[in-house]
């Protein structure tokens, strides 16, 4: 209250009302410029479209951490879509210093609009990263496998293996869970790979075909719309097997103790993009930041040891092994994923609009 | 009936005997506009600005308006009316709308109509019920509403049990429809409760004097008593069950999505032109169903939301049991488990063991309800809440005063009629569009993610209920003591303020009330234009629901019902205290 | 005279009543009605009989009991115990709507949504009264009430005369048994009350209806009445024609409810049977006998019209027929046009005489005699503390 009063005073013929809030809400971000020697304060407000669990524990481990180090704290601001960063980022209003983008595409795209800033190399050791998980605009975190998993109680002789079982009503009863999003959900992939395309030839994908496959069990599939209302599916018994994000699968046994097991045969898995707006308030602490991630290995293997997705994605030298037991078989790394597909995100760049279109008139039907 | 004086012609009412007199008082027109200016201001900016955004991003293929070189494009409303997929969603909206009216009548009438008959403590009592969820999130109620109608949920096992099969109605239209019912049942039982306890029970009596049965007389001179009252709620009703989009985004599969969530969907894929085009299309079948109603009904009266319109039941018509009346107590009952059970199932759902909700718990543990105590991930969203909601209830009630003030004091009814009918229109206004157009806005005043705007956008849809209720007081209202204080000197200001306000202070108090439980539980303006680190409660409550439900949501919600029971309960107990008094102090009197 | 009801049988009423009155009807026996509100009795057990074609008022403060016991006429509240008659058949049990009554209220409950003839016709339209017949009789009724020309206008668009016309005719158009009238004429101010009132009695005689009138304004009562009934707490105190009641109250608090009087506390000296000796100051005076007195504490109450100045001293003659009731000194004298009203204070006692404005006046501070014909003092007991 007394910032606004000391603005009022400072400007006061032209402050009108509006003026004033934006000035308050300037104010109350604490930005602040590095300071003449280099070193970093103040806040990075985090644009967050993962949310829940990730935040807690990226906000006990690695974020923790990097507190310690530098005292620049991190604020989360979670959003379900990254549809706000763009349209802020139109009208340059961008409050964030750091944006968890929840796809490649879409980190690609707010590069080609300009609302990103390059990774500082002098400051980002971004060569301890495996290559093609970086760019000049990102580095690729939260790797999401999108594998097929079952309660184990359900099925207790035989156990599913491969995307076609979803399709096999007999030997596998009941209902199937599939995400409303044919991107996130490797629902596509999944019918085509049931319905015999070979791994190699699934891009571009043939949408027709794959609906048609999906038309066979349309009836028996539960749709869920949100990471969290994957395993409450499962637990409120509104299916019994699909297709789950592993680190869900990973929550639902590990915390819950759910009997859901998991196959990362034909599985798919994708990445996120951790990039720095252009107009970041705090663009120099946000470039430490991932330089400060990227060197914390012990906090890497304390997040992934909670949930299951790396942060980055793919570092040097670590392998399934350095991680605690219970959670190897969900890490989408390593051994894991050599009979895993990685999903072809540029043709989901190009073809989004049209797949979704065509997808969710499928679903509407 | 006015009071009149008897003349050989019809004569004036006596109400307006006074009003020269305090018109010459009031004012000049210059004051009054400056009264209004404030008022006409916000408005612009966070209404008329809003809408006009969306109706200009409708007419770009892209979604884009450029004002450098403005396009006038109808491609996106031809898709709306060709494209047989849209046609469906839009099909299935109209449906989901109409039959949620139907069925929020069906229960909402019996139910209001019983609460009316009650004496006036168990009145209040049973509306209380009704609106305990009012305080607690919509979206808290449809999560427990998730677990209830989940095939581990008691609808399902109920059924079970009895031998009715497999009954899951999550994610099917079923579920969608009681969600929505759920949603909109108190709003109906509100309008519909006030517009009855209006009624003069007198003239039920004089229809029963002249012969009449109860069904002739229910027909005949009840119904058409409350027809307005009836009218306007079922409208109120069809046009929030027509664009609430939290109910079918969180129980309707995908076949079940409508114009709502489709519009959510498109902007997620930056869509916009689709989507305004879509919203402009809600807000013109809106404006449609308001323009009928006001025809069918002479006019809009929703203003029986709050609890100052309960202006208690006449005795003169006592409780009496009759097979209608146990249809109704039947129904209420019903009504009110139906609203009050997702509230009470927050309980269970918070003691669990387990790191994410689930249902039936496992173990039993108390540290979900520490933590909210504890964590600043709570905290904060509640003072923003209170903050917030506080913020809008004040400012709502500044511009209802202002607004009200000025329209009860004008001759002229199509001013008043046109007046009246702009401060409803945010009501009316689907709630999508007007967020989609509030965000655009925001973000170029630089408002987005400041309480101030916040405050703003919630007193754009908060002020209408408030007005509702102060001018219905202050015109009901005598006018003449307004000018006995300045005839005892006091200035305009302040005769204002310790006679017409304090006059109608219940009014003042309720409408405050109404505004602040509006921001409270409103989720769609804030998730849309709060951004930065601490949001309101209730879109906390969702972000959670989306990205994991974690045990805290469910105790914060027991926490909130608590708190609401605690007021309850000391409501009862006062008003208790209030009516021995009362009682005593007529015994001493003579009785009336 | 009150006639005893409990005496006649119920059984001869309903077999006498519609033969001997012809086309009267609309006889009503109250018999032990009574009401709690709570606990509280709101109606004592209460026993009332009108006669077929009477106008009967029921006269008292507010909360004496009145409108409760119409509504229990009128069926739209049940009595506790106790058993209705109308017309010889009990109808204690039966719904309002079967009790073939009219009912007018106090707000006049003209139903809003309706026109000045659909209300009148409303009642007919229930009885299924077949169009054409129902049309006259509407026409009919807005003559009768003198509201023609308004037939097609809503109550709203009415003055509240007007709109208590109406009332009035809808309650009888359907040709009640018996019309029951809530104070119709309350809301109404006083040179319509009157108008209206005369018109209430010319309209309950040319329908030959029973009618039963409540108000707290006795003015009206008497004007309308041809018996009636003073409530107070719950029972009625008295009953009788206005005239009865004026001059022979049975109690202190009907004497001061009707109309204004003096009243001189005394004791009595002897009473038998038909005239009663009271020693009210220095001066004894004879006046009626009241059985209803047990006690020996009395008040004498003497209307101001009937007090007469005379020279002021004990010794002073008395004129013929008249007897000194005490002496006064005059505190103020008012000119009111019909009468001249002089207040005096006689040993403490504040009273007030009516005289003919045509006589000298007296002037303020003149010692006075009042004096009282013997047969127009009334004898009611003394009660403790008299109520508020």
């Amino acid at each position: 209250m007394r910032t606004i009063r000391r603005h009022r005073l400072l400007f006061a013929g032209a402050a009108t009302i509006a003026s004033a809030i934006a000035l308050t809400s300037c104010s109350s971000e604490g930005t602040s410029a590095p300071s003449e020697d280099g070193a970093i304060s103040g806040d990075i407000l985090f644009y967050d479209t993962s949310g829940g669990q990730v935040w807690e524990e990226l906000n006990s481990t690695l974020f923790a951490d990097f507190t310690a180090d530098t005292g620049v704290t991190v604020t989360d601001d979670y959003n379900e879509a990254a549809t706000k960063f763009f349209a802020a980022s139109e009208a340059g209003q961008v409050p964030w210093s750091l944006a968890f983008l929840p796809t490649v595409n879409d980190a690609e795209k707010a590069a080609d609009e300009g609302y990103l800033a390059k990774i500082d190399t002098s400051i980002v050791p971004v060569d301890k990263l495996v290559e093609g998980t970086y760019s000049d605009y990102g580095i690729e975190v939260g790797t999401f496998g999108m594998v097929l998993t079952w309660d184990d109680e359900a099925y207790p002789d035989e156990k599913p293996s491969e995307m076609a079982d979803l399709w096999d009503l007999d030997t596998f009863p009941g209902k199937r869970c599939f995400f409303n999003n044919p991107q996130y959900g490797w629902t596509l992939e999944a019918a085509l790979l049931a319905d015999g395309v070979a791994p190699d030839e699934l891009y571009p994908l043939d949408v027709d075909r794959a609906l048609g496959k999906l038309d066979e069990i349309k009836s028996d599939i539960t749709w869920w719309t949100s990471g969290a209302q994957s395993i409450e599916s499962f637990e409120n018994g509104s299916c019994d097997i699909g297709i789950l994000w592993a680190n869900r699968a990973f929550v639902a046994a590990s915390e819950n103790g759910f009997p859901a097991s998991i196959t990362w045969n034909e599985a798919g898995y994708s990445n996120s993009v951790w990039s720095i707006p252009a107009d970041a308030p705090n663009a120099a602490a946000a470039q430490q930041l991932l330089a400060n991630v990227i060197e914390n290995t012990d906090g890497q293997i304390a997040f992934a040891s909670k949930v299951p997705t790396p942060i980055p994605a793919s570092v040097i030298g670590l392998e399934p092994s350095s991680f605690p037991d219970d959670v190897q078989q969900f890490l989408p790394i390593g051994d894991n994923v050599t009979n895993s597909i990685k999903q072809d995100v540029g043709y989901y760049s190009e073809n989004i609009d049209a797949v979704l279109d065509q997808f969710n008139r499928w679903l509407g039907e | 009936m006015t009071a009149t004086t008897d003349a050989p012609t019809p004569t004036t009412p006596l109400a307006i005997n006074a009003a020269p007199v305090i018109r010459r008082r009031i004012g000049t027109i210059a004051g009054r506009i400056a009264l209004l200016a404030p008022v006409v201001a916000i408005y612009l900016v966070f209404f008329v600005w809003p809408v006009v955004s969306v109706l200009l991003r409708s007419l770009s293929p892209d979604g884009k308006f450029d004002a450098a070189a403005p396009v006038i494009d109808f491609s996106n409303y031809q898709k709306i009316f060709i494209d047989d997929f849209l046609l469906r969603i839009e099909w299935r909206t109209v449906l989901l709308a109409i039959n949620s009216t139907l069925l929020t009548v069906l229960l909402g009438f019996p139910t209001a109509y019983f609460i009316s008959r009650l004496s006036k403590r168990t009145a209040g009592l049973l509306l209380l019920l009704i609106l305990v969820p009012f305080w607690v999130s919509i979206v808290v109620r449809l999560f427990a509403v998730t677990s209830i109608l989940s095939p581990n949920g008691i609808v399902n096992q109920l059924s079970l049990a009895l031998g009715f099969g497999e009954t899951s109605l999550l994610y099917t239209q079923a579920g969608t429809l009681v969600g929505t019912v759920m949603y909109l049942l108190p709003y109906m039982v509100l309008v519909l409760y006030a517009g009855m306890t209006s009624v003069d029970d007198n003239l039920v009596l004089a229809a029963r004097t002249l012969g009449a049965s109860s069904v002739r007389t229910f027909f005949t001179v009840y119904l058409p008593m409350v027809r307005g009252s009836l009218v306007s709620g079922a409208l109120l009703v069809f046009i929030l069950g027509l664009s609430f989009f939290l109910v079918p985004a969180i129980l309707g599969g995908p076949q079940e999505q409508t114009i709502s969530v489709y519009i959510q969907q498109q902007i997620d894929v930056y869509q916009w032109g689709i989507a305004s085009a879509m919203g402009i299309l809600l807000l013109i079948a809106t404006i449609i169903c308001y323009v009928g109603v006001v025809k069918v009904a002479g006019s809009f009266q929703p203003g029986g939301i709050g609890p100052s319109q309960a202006k208690g039941v006449s005795t003169s018509l006592p409780f009496r049991w009759s097979p209608w009346m146990a249809v109704s107590a039947v129904v209420s009952f019903i009504t009110i488990a139906f609203l009050v059970i997702p509230v009470l199932f927050v309980f269970p759902l918070a003691v669990g063991e387990t790191g994410t909700v689930v249902f039936p718990p496992r173990g039993f543990t108390l540290r979900w309800f520490g933590e909210v105590f504890t964590s600043q991930a709570w905290l904060g969203p509640i003072w923003q809440s209170i903050i917030v909601a506080t913020g809008t209830a004040a400012l709502s009630v500044g511009m209802a005063l202002i607004l009200a003030r000025v329209t009860s004091r004008m001759t002229s009814t199509t001013w008043k009629a046109v007046i009246g009918g702009l401060a409803f229109a945010p009501i009316v206004t689907p709630a999508i569009l007007l967020a989609i157009g509030m965000f655009d806005v925001q973000l170029k005043l630089g408002l987005t993610g400041s309480v101030i705007g916040l405050i703003l956008a919630h007193t754009i849809i908060a002020a209408p209920l408030s007005y509702a209720l102060i001018v219905a007081a202050m015109s009901s209202a005598d006018r003449g003591i307004e000018a006995a204080a300045w005839t005892l000197g006091a200035s305009r200001a302040r005769a204002f303020w310790t006679i017409v306000v304090r006059g109608i202070m219940p009014s003042v108090i309720g409408a405050f009330a109404i505004a602040f439980v509006t921001s409270w539980d409103e989720v769609v303006l804030a998730l849309f234009i709060q951004t930065g680190p601490t949001k309101t409660l209730p879109v906390t409550i969702y972000k959670y629901l989306e990205s994991g439900i974690v045990p805290t949501v469910p105790a914060v919600a027991s926490l909130l019902v608590l708190v609401v029971v605690a007021i309850v309960v000391v409501r009862s107990v006062t008003s208790r205290a209030t009516s021995r008094r009362t009682a005593q102090l007529s015994a001493r009197q003579e009785k009336p | 005279m009150t006639l005893s009801t409990a005496r006649r049988t119920r059984g001869a009423d309903a077999t006498t009543a519609p033969g001997l009155s012809g086309e009267r009807r609309g006889e009503v026996v109250v018999s032990d009605i009574g009401l709690d509100y709570n606990g509280v009795p709101a109606l004592a057990d209460t026993d009332l009989h009108v006669h077929a074609g009477e106008f009967f008022t029921l006269l008292g403060p507010s909360g004496s009991g009145k409108t409760t016991l119409l509504r229990i006429i009128a069926g739209l509240l049940d009595p506790a115990r106790g058993t209705l008659h109308i017309d010889g058949t009990d109808v204690t049990r039966t719904p309002t709507q079967k009790r073939d009554i009219g009912f007018v209220f106090q707000n006049y409950a003209l139903f809003p949504h309706l026109t000045v003839a659909e209300n009148i016709e409303y009642g007919l339209k229930v009885r299924k009264m077949p169009g054409a017949k129902r049309a006259a009789r509407v026409a009919e009724m807005v003559d009768l009430v003198a509201l023609g020309g308004f037939g097609d206008r809503y109550p709203a668009q009415l003055s509240g005369g007007q709109q208590q016309r109406v009332a009035l005719g809808r309650a009888l158009a359907q040709n009640p048994r018996v019309l029951l009238l809530d104070e119709p004429l309350g809301a109404l101010d006083r040179g319509l009350r009157e108008e209206l009132g005369a018109e209430v009695r010319r309209i309950q005689q040319e329908s030959n209806t029973t009618a039963v009138y409540v108000t707290h304004d006795q003015e009206e009562a008497f004007i309308l009445s041809d018996r009636m009934g003073v409530m107070r707490d719950g029972r009625i105190c008295q009953l009788g024609t206005p005239e009865q009641l004026y001059r022979e109250p049975k109690d202190l608090f009907v004497a001061k409810f009707l109309g204004k009087t003096n009243l001189f506390p005394g004791s009595l000296v002897s009473s038998d049977g038909s005239t009663a000796t009271v020693r009210v100051g220095d001066h004894d005076l004879v006046a009626r006998a009241n059985p209803a007195i047990m006690g020996d504490d009395v008040v004498c109450s003497v209307r101001p019209e009937q007090l007469v100045l005379g020279a002021a001293g004990a010794a002073t003659p008395v004129p013929a027929g008249l007897t000194r009731l005490a002496g006064a000194v005059i505190t103020e004298v008012r000119f009111l046009g019909q009468r001249r009203s002089i207040h005096l204070d006689a040993s403490g006692i504040a009273c007030s005489v009516d005289l003919d404005p045509a006589a000298p006046a007296p002037a303020v501070g003149d010692h006075v005699s009042l004096l009282v014909r013997p047969g127009e003092v009334a004898l009611v007991a003394a009660e403790p503390e008299p109520k508020a």
